[in-house]
């Protein structure tokens, strides 16, 4: 691959121009100066890496318009590319496309692999200003020499960026005095925690204080339960014998109340008894008083039964009365009316006969009635349809008849004497017609007036023969139609319409003469059928009559009445017959009254004093007068049995409380001496006795709740304490980061170690490995200094590059004279371009009249060497010089000469 | 004295013991931690409930410490009352971390409970039944520092039908675990028990058949290093000999795992590979939640992934959130990136480049020990120098400068290889 043509379309004062067709070894391209040869330079590496940008700023080649825009041609055996950048954001976008062969989209990528937009500027596209920078460039982070020099020595990594990569890894995690670093920070956590442990261990000291109080709290726990239980056991005792005596006093006291209550009982049960009377001899009776009373309910209803009897009688009296009435028969005449079954049955029937047969009549009336009015209105009609024809007789059909027939021999006879006539189009009266229309119109249109004048006289004459004919003319009448005319009561003149009008009014006349005769018919049907009902109906009424009298009933009675009639007296026997029973049963009740008043009165009478006899109704105060007496004669005797029985129980309850009396006070006696006192003590020692011993007792017990409580509050806090597991998540958590740090530490010494390791490996390798591409450069060193300087030294640090002469005497660059140290710096890029193997390999190296400042001698040496690397790498060599130019011819044989002329503006 | 007994044999119980070694910053695990040596005591008495044990022994450090958290204590006190409510007796015999001479709340402990003497081997006959069933002998540490041989105290009486020893004991001399009261089996063997119940070595482990010289090892893990099963010995002993049967009590399962990361090319197979390691933790751990260590090693092409910034972090979130969505869940306490790029580090070795230089001044380093610690030495002096000294042990020389050369060798090769 090689750079064929350099296409400036706009690109400074260049725009237009075109280098080329350069060489695939060495092209010495020969101009003056402005004739370009520096902008070139610039373009291939504008092309190649992108324009300046803001960030990246350069001066110069600027173009006014679309920005700048150049391209490369690169060619080989399989094709030919451009490569073609316009000015844009970001450098400019790169185009490429084939002109030859297949494309070829990652040309420019393959081109520039390996070699950043600084490294082509000094090492492969430079001009005097470049020179140095090779050297300067050292110091900065973006280290070109070191970058190549790796390169150079199998290695694509720069070994003083690893190290400093580790050594910034390292940093990272640990520097001395650091705060941020990963380790620090792990320390300082780490002392957290630890603080933190410590404050919990204070806590746990403190947590044994407490154990150590608790367990004298609990020595202290016994004995002062035991001086509590004692004074508790006192107390109990005196409690319990103080309730027990104050008990008995109250038993005592109540035992006495009880002796006073029972005593003034016993003795009113005793007066009690001493002022009740026994009547022996009212007892003595009580049975069969008893016996008679027991039957004084059934007695005394009877009596109240007795006034609802004859309250019933005159019921029935009333009813029979009163059914006599209803009836409108007197009351012997309905109490002998039999009523029996039958009668009931013909009184129905007759009166269901003789209602049916009114009916009867009545409809048949009505029918008449309306029949009558119907035949009024079609005589009616009849009258108005025959007095205009003049048929005023009986049968006015016949003569109606026989005026159709006159009508019907008049209009034949009519028919007969125009069928003789002509009657058609009268076609003289049509031709006069016709002719006179033509007349007329060929006068007006021939302006004849005469012709149209007679067309006129033509159209009359004819339109009154036409008419004339159209109208008919009278012929002579015959005997017969004349008598016809006379039978129609018509004139001769009588014409068609005349004969029209005769023939409808006949038809009228018939047709009403027709419907008068059906009227009459039906009137005189109707006066059959209500003759015939009306003998039925006063057959029926004799009959009834006939009925009547034989039951000896009132010859005018209806049927309806006779039934009420019936009922009547049906009712009235009723009533007679439950009068009769009713007052039999009542005079059997009043005796059996009057016989059990007897037989009470008489038993009582004896014993007590009775009230006064009134009859029937008295006879509830007796009874009651009896048993009040007797009910109070046992009574007294119950309530002696009573307080017969009382009294025995009363006197035992009396006895045995008088015992219980003596005990409580023996008891009282007991508990006094059982506390010593019984010799002037009282039940008031005893109690302030227990007051004494109750506030010992509140005493140690709030010793002993004090003490307990102490030693709960001590339990809970330890117990607190022992639930607290912030000690193990203490410890879980350092034990965390001291894994962390360990393992921070070992990425540390591993990062570190590294770092040092390549440190000394870069001290031994610069020491006793110089690479080829310093070795290289050497050489190229001698030659070009004619063997002034044998060999170079290039540390992979920042330290100066070191120029050893013939004598092994180092010289630092910048103690070299300009054109020495240019072309110590010629010599290395030379060095590092023959060592770079594919870095690059396609690229074009662009040099700007480098050999300037340098002496004729060592100028061809310079040459020979340029030459010499054009062997395996294209260059380009711009100069200004045309010695320069014919030096290159004598050392470099086979290259390419080409001459530029200062671009003119 | 005749018949059969059936007790639990337990020890280390370690309560409220703080975890060592783990990072727990996820609340759910933290508070499952916290809560885990109370639980495991838990499964215990459920277990000497269940079985109908006569009695339970506990063979040493039932406490974490002398100075008993007053917590443990109450804790502990209410277990004791459970066990007692269900008939069962309980026998202590003290270790190196709780032994007599301590703090303690002086809570009254119920009447069921039997702490061994610590002068003498204190002999207690249990009854069944009414009748003398089993002799225990026991002895409690005085101090942390128990150093004699107290199994030569333990003697059976002769007309013991069934002798059980309880002792917290370091059996020959095990390195790792502190040398207390050291003795030998035949120490033990002389003692004629039928059986011996030993604490201090929290591995479980039957160190005889006959007799059964038995450690029940912890009830719960303490550390990630105290992975396996943790529980409790269910013991049937008569005249014919001991049945024992294991029981597990811990509340949280400790792993660990290395995944080599020869075959994975990229982060995905990496996680995937990681989840299997979780799947295969907690189908392990039998149904508890498990805390767990994994550590990625070999060449593996997703070395440059996990080198990357960050990146190892982001994977490390990643398990943990899925593992933590497991139920029951896990916890994933470190992933440790032990991966080498793809580098043939004799390729290297054979150059002559500032890669080869660079191999050679690492073998130079590793092929003495004594300038290698002193080179790590040197790094580490500032960063150690900050640090307590109980809070990082002396750094592993030989692996840091392997790592530090392989990451060097990662960022100048590897990388531009990517």
């Amino acid at each position: 691959m090689r750079l064929q043509r350099i296409e400036a379309v706009r690109y400074g004062r260049l725009t237009g121009a075109t280098l080329g067709d350069l060489d695939a070894g060495l092209t010495v391209v020969l101009g003056p100066n402005e004739a370009g040869k520096s902008t070139y330079t610039s373009l291939v590496r504008h092309v190649l890496f992108g324009y300046p940008t803001a960030a990246r700023k350069e001066s110069g080649y600027f173009v006014s318009g679309d920005g700048r825009l150049g391209r490369l041609v690169f060619s080989d055996s399989e094709g030919s590319w451009v490569l073609e950048r316009a000015e844009g954001p970001h450098g400019g976008a790169l185009r490429t496309r084939a002109l030859a062969g297949e494309e070829h989209p990652d040309l420019a990528v393959e081109l520039t692999r390996g070699v950043s937009a600084l490294a082509y500027r000094i090492v492969f596209g430079f001009g005097l200003d470049e020179m140095a920078a090779i050297e300067d460039q050292r110091a900065t982070g973006d280290d070109v020499l070191s970058r190549l020099y790796a390169a150079s020595a199998g290695l694509q990594v720069s070994p003083h960026e690893v190290r400093a990569a580790l050594e910034k890894s390292a940093g990272e995690i640990f520097t001395p005095g650091g705060r941020k670093r990963e380790l620090n920070t792990l320390i300082s956590e780490l002392r957290t925690v630890r603080a933190e442990e410590r404050a919990l261990r204070t806590r746990s000291e403190e947590f044994a204080d407490d154990q150590e109080r608790l367990a004298a709290l609990r020595e202290r726990l016994p004995v002062l339960r035991e001086a509590l239980e004692r004074s508790r056991v006192g107390l109990t005792g005196l409690v319990v014998a103080v309730d027990r005596a104050d008990e008995r006093l109250s038993d005592i006291r109540d035992q006495e109340e009880s002796l006073i209550l029972l005593r003034q009982e016993r003795k009113r049960m005793a007066e009690e008894l001493d002022a009740i009377v026994i009547d022996e001899a009212l007892l003595a009776a009580a049975p069969e008083l008893d016996a008679l009373l027991d039957e004084a309910p059934v007695h005394i209803e009877s009596v109240r039964s007795l006034a609802a009897a004859r309250d019933a009688v005159a019921r029935a009296s009333s009813r029979a009365g009163d059914a006599a009435v209803r009836s409108g028969l007197e009351h012997d005449a309905l109490v002998g009316f039999g009523a029996s079954h039958e009668d009931a049955v013909s009184i129905d029937e007759a009166r269901d006969a003789l209602q049916r047969l009114e009916l009867q009549v009545e409809s048949r009336t009505e029918t008449l009635e309306r029949e009558s009015a119907v035949l009024a209105r079609a005589q009616a009609a009849a009258n108005r349809v025959l007095l205009p024809l003049g048929i005023v007789t009986d049968d006015p059909g016949d003569a109606i008849a026989e005026r159709l027939s006159a009508l019907e021999a008049l209009e034949s006879a009519r028919v007969a004497s125009s069928n003789g006539s002509s009657h058609g189009l009268d076609l003289p009266s049509l031709v006069m017609l016709v002719s006179g229309v033509v007349a007329i119109a060929a006068g007006v249109y021939l302006r004849e007036w005469v012709t149209a004048g007679i067309g006129g006289v033509l159209v009359i004459a004819g339109l009154w023969f036409l008419l004339r004919s159209r109208a008919g003319v009278p012929v002579a009448l015959g005997d017969d139609e004349r008598s016809a005319l006379r039978v129609l009561g018509l004139q001769p003149d009588a014409g068609t319409l005349d004969l029209s009008r005769m023939r409808r009014a006949l038809e009228n006349a018939r047709t009403a003469v027709a419907a008068l005769e059906a009227a009459t018919a039906t009137v005189a049907e109707a006066e059959r059928d209500v003759s015939l009902a009306r003998g039925a109906l006063e057959t029926r009424r004799t009959l009834w009559g006939s009925w009547l009298e034989e039951r000896m009933l009132p010859a005018g009675l209806s049927p309806a009445a006779a039934a009420t009639a019936i009922t009547a007296a049906r009712e009235a026997r009723t009533a007679r017959e439950s009068e009769a029973e009713l007052r039999e049963d009542l005079a059997r009740k009043s005796a059996a009254i009057d016989d059990y008043i007897s037989r009470l009165r008489s038993a009582a009478k004896p014993l007590m004093d009775l009230p006064v006899p009134s009859g029937h109704d008295g006879l509830p105060a007796l009874v009651n007068r009896i048993k009040e007496h007797l009910g109070s004669g046992r009574a007294h005797a119950a309530r002696a049995d009573e307080l017969l029985r009382e009294i025995r129980p009363a006197d035992a309850r009396i006895a045995a409380e008088e015992a219980r009396l003596e005990k409580a006070q023996a008891d009282i006696r007991e508990i006094l001496e059982r506390f010593d006192l019984v010799e002037g003590g009282t039940l008031d020692d005893l109690r302030v006795r227990r007051s004494v011993a109750e506030r010992e007792e509140a005493e140690a017990a709030r010793a002993f709740e004090s003490l307990v409580g102490d030693i709960s509050g001590l339990e809970a806090r330890l117990e607190q304490g022992a639930r607290e597991q912030q000690g193990i998540e203490l410890a879980l958590t350092e034990s965390g980061l001291v894994e962390r740090v360990a393992d921070v530490v070992d990425r540390y010494l591993v990062d570190a170690c590294a770092a040092r390791i390549l440190a000394d490996a870069q001290q031994r390798y610069e020491r006793e490995r110089q690479p080829e591409v310093v070795r290289e450069a050497g050489r190229l060193f001698s030659t070009m200094t004619g063997g002034r300087y044998q060999s170079l030294t290039v540390p992979l640090d920042e330290g100066r590059i070191e120029a050893f002469d013939a004598h092994a005497a180092a010289h630092t660059s910048d103690l070299l004279s300009r054109g020495t140290a240019e072309q110590l710096y010629l010599s290395i890029r030379l060095g590092l371009i023959a060592r770079l193997g594919d870095i690059g390999s396609a690229l074009p190296v662009l040099m700007d009249d480098v050999l300037v400042n340098f002496d004729p001698e060592r100028r061809e040496g310079a040459a020979e060497a340029i030459a010499q690397l054009a062997e395996r790498r294209q260059i380009i060599f711009f100069t200004c010089h045309p010695e320069t130019a014919a030096v290159f011819s004598r050392m470099a044989g086979d290259h390419t000469l080409l001459e530029i002329d200062r671009i003119c503006t | 004295m005749s018949g059969s007994v059936r007790f639990v044999h337990a020890a280390d119980l370690h309560l409220d013991a703080p975890f060592k070694g783990v990072d727990a910053d996820d609340p759910r695990v933290r508070e499952a931690l916290i809560a885990a040596t109370l639980g495991a005591l838990d499964v215990v008495v459920e277990t000497c409930i269940e079985r109908e044990a006569d009695f339970l022994v506990l063979a040493g450090d039932v406490y974490n410490s002398a100075d008993k958290p007053l917590r443990t204590e109450f804790a502990f006190r209410e277990a004791c009352a459970r066990l007692d409510a269900a008939g069962v007796r309980v026998f202590i015999a003290r270790g190196n971390h709780d032994p007599v001479v301590g703090h303690s709340a002086g809570l009254e402990m119920p009447s069921n409970v039997h702490v061994f003497a610590s002068d003498v081997v204190e002999r207690v006959v249990v009854q069944c039944d009414g009748k003398p069933a089993c002799a225990l002998y026991g002895r409690s540490f005085r101090t942390v520092a128990e150093r004699d041989n107290l199994a030569r105290g333990f003697s059976r009486e002769l007309d013991d039908t069934l002798a059980v020893g309880v002792l917290h004991t370091n059996v020959g001399g095990r390195e790792g675990h502190g040398p207390y009261a050291p003795c030998s089996l035949d120490d033990l063997r002389a003692a004629r028990m039928d059986y011996w119940a030993l604490g201090h070595i929290h591995r479980p482990e039957v160190l005889s058949e006959d007799p059964p010289i038995v450690y029940s090892g912890c009830t719960q893990g303490l550390h990630p290093g105290e992975t396996g099963e943790r529980g409790c010995t269910v013991v049937t002993l008569d005249e014919r000999g001991a049945t024992l049967e294991r029981v597990s009590t811990a509340r949280v399962a400790w792993a660990t795992a290395s995944v080599v990361a020869d075959e994975l090319e990229d982060i995905d197979a990496v996680r995937d590979a990681l989840q299997c390691e979780v799947d295969r933790a907690l189908e392990e751990a039998g149904g508890i939640p498990v805390v767990l260590r994994l550590e990625l090693t070999g060449r593996s092409g997703a070395h440059a992934e996990l080198a990357r910034m960050k990146a190892l972090d982001d994977l490390l979130a990643d398990i943990r959130a899925s593992g933590l969505a497991r139920e029951p869940w896990a916890w994933i306490d470190r992933l440790r990136d032990s991966t080498r790029p793809v580098i043939d580090l004799d390729l290297v070795r054979s150059g002559s480049d500032f890669a080869a230089d660079l191999v050679a001044l690492t073998d130079t380093l590793l092929a003495d020990t004594d300038a290698l610690d002193a080179y790590v030495a040197t790094v580490a002096k500032p960063i150690l120098g900050a640090l307590d000294s109980r809070d990082v042990s002396a750094p592993d020389a030989r692996s840091v400068i392997v790592r530090a050369r392989d990451r060097a060798l990662d960022r100048l090769i590897a990388e531009e290889q990517r």
